[in-house]
């Protein structure tokens, strides 16, 4: 049986239940795919689901999510090429709806390529509002464009600006600071997707998601909301760089909403400690939710 | 840099997709239309949009809506399908089976008479899949001819499924 690399098996006091943990590490991703309201009614994607065989349910705490079971591989059928539907992690689509950005509002998604989230983000403003998509990377950028122009949204504008440098004559009332992460959140037993790097990696990588969420909390009108979030296990990416921000101006933890099942954020970690705060923020594990490893922090900035 | 459409880029807008498609004008009425030269682009209206244009540098904003071919301008598939429920006319109903001809092979044969010469919108079970162009018959076929405006890299996915599907496969 293929092992537990160890920079996860360093988790193992921290995961609630780590057989549990493990177990789900074994077992392959389920298929989430997120209703693309710009396309095709709720009802007819339904019953399409259902006549072509595939079988589908809810999950709790996402309501344009469905799990499917029987979709012969998501990217190959009409409904993906006519934009019906995206295909998306359960705990990916997490950070837009805790977002929640109002219709007529202006938000900026910072870290956006290939642009699952700013999907949803324009979704749930129903396509009215300022939402910027931005990333560093330009062949990222163009996959972007072809994931908005397939599902239809209509209020996308793309910039390609380094994040931390993002310009700051424009606020907003809110951003996802959904920022680049070791992504161990993504590694299953055989799913090949997780690369390991060394400490070095990991403290380079914190340090511009320091930078990133310093800059998103800057852009952020007074009032307005940032979510953080990544797709990483690691307290260096998580609770320290939202620690580390706390310790740098005021700002509002808000509580994520109840129907999610998470495990609360953690307050020391290897000689680290935090303010009793970050319990309000939330870890999400594949055991829990049988989804990607996720962490997210929903902030206020006073107004 | 984006500017607005200039009236002749407005009223090609128009020839296409009111006066050959039936689509009614207030169906793109909330689009703010954005020149880049070779591309027409339609983004929803918000009340910061300006603001936004003039702050900052962007690389693209909404949907491609006209495509420039030579001297013509060319309706985009992304287009077709979001306009999709309110195409009356040049709609050309093909079956699954040839929609995944054309996807595979580029084109398809046949009269049709419900058409007129030009850029049509393809429909499938599911609705407008795309943009596709229509020649009529001349002194070389005595059939029209029916050309995949669809991009291959963009329906790749569905390209090689269909493709797997095929008898023999
Ligand atoms: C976790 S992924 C984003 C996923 C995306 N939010 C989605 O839902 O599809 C992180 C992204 O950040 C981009 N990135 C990395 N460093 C960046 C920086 N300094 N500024 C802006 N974007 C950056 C990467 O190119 C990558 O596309």
């Amino acid at each position: 049986m293929p092992d537990i690399p160890p920079q996860i098996s360093r988790y193992r006091d921290l995961a609630d239940d780590w057989d549990a943990f493990e177990a789900a590490l074994r077992n392959p991703l389920p298929t989430d795919i997120r209703w693309n309201p710009f396309k095709v009614t709720r009802e007819r994607f339904e019953e399409r689901l259902t006549s072509d065989g595939v079988r589908w349910r809810l999950l709790e705490g996402s309501p344009d999510l469905y799990r499917v079971e029987g979709l012969p591989g998501p990217g190959l059928t009409w409904g993906y090429h006519l934009g019906w539907y995206h295909p998306q992690g359960y705990t990916s689509t997490l950070p837009p709806v805790i977002l929640a950005p109002e219709p007529g509002s202006d938000v900026l998604d910072l870290c956006a390529a290939p642009g699952g989230k700013t999907a949803q983000l324009s979704a749930l403003m129903l396509g009215h509002g300022v939402l910027v998509a931005n990333d560093i990377n330009h062949s990222r950028i163009t996959a972007l464009a072809a994931n908005l122009e397939r599902l239809g949204t209509p209020n996308v504008l793309i910039s390609q600006y380094r994040g931390e440098n993002y310009p700051e004559r424009f606020t907003f009332d809110h951003v996802l600071a959904d920022v680049p992460c070791t992504g161990e959140g993504t590694f299953r037993v055989g799913g090949g997707r997780y690369r390991q790097e060394g400490t070095k990696h990991l403290q380079a990588v914190a340090r511009t998601q320091l930078a990133l969420l310093l800059k998103a909390l800057k852009i952020v009108r007074p009032g307005g909301t940032v979510l953080y979030s990544t797709c990483t296990y690691a307290p260096e990416e998580n609770e320290a760089v939202v620690a580390a921000a706390l310790s740098k101006m005021e700002l509002e933890l808000l509580p994520l909403p109840d129907d999610l099942t998470g495990q609360p954020g953690i307050t020391s970690w290897e000689g680290m400690d935090w303010p009793d705060e970050l319990t309000r923020t939330m870890r999400f594990w594949p055991h829990h939710t049988d989804s990607w490893g996720f962490y997210c922090a929903h902030i206020r900035k006073p107004g | 840099m984006l500017t607005s459409a200039n009236p002749a880029e407005k009223r090609a807008l128009q020839a296409i997709y009111e006066e050959r498609f039936g689509i009614p004008a207030r169906a793109m009425e909330e689009w703010f239309v954005y020149s880049t030269g070779s591309v027409l682009w339609g983004l929803r209206d918000a009340p910061h949009l300006d603001e936004a244009l003039a702050a900052l540098r962007f690389e693209r904003t909404g949907l491609p809506l006209l495509r420039r071919a030579g001297r013509f301008w060319k309706p985009t598939t992304v287009a077709l399908q979001v306009v999709g429920k309110f195409v009356l006319r040049n709609m050309l109903e093909l079956s699954r089976q040839e929609l995944e001809t054309i996807l595979i092979e580029g084109e398809l044969r046949g009269t049709r008479a419900d058409v007129e010469q030009g850029y049509v919108a393809l429909t499938g079970p599911d609705g407008v899949v795309g943009c596709g162009l229509y020649l009529d018959p001349d002194e070389d076929h005595n059939e029209g001819l029916l050309i995949s405006q669809l991009s291959k890299a963009r329906w790749s996915g569905m390209i090689s499924s269909a493709v797997q599907a095929l008898p023999g496969r």
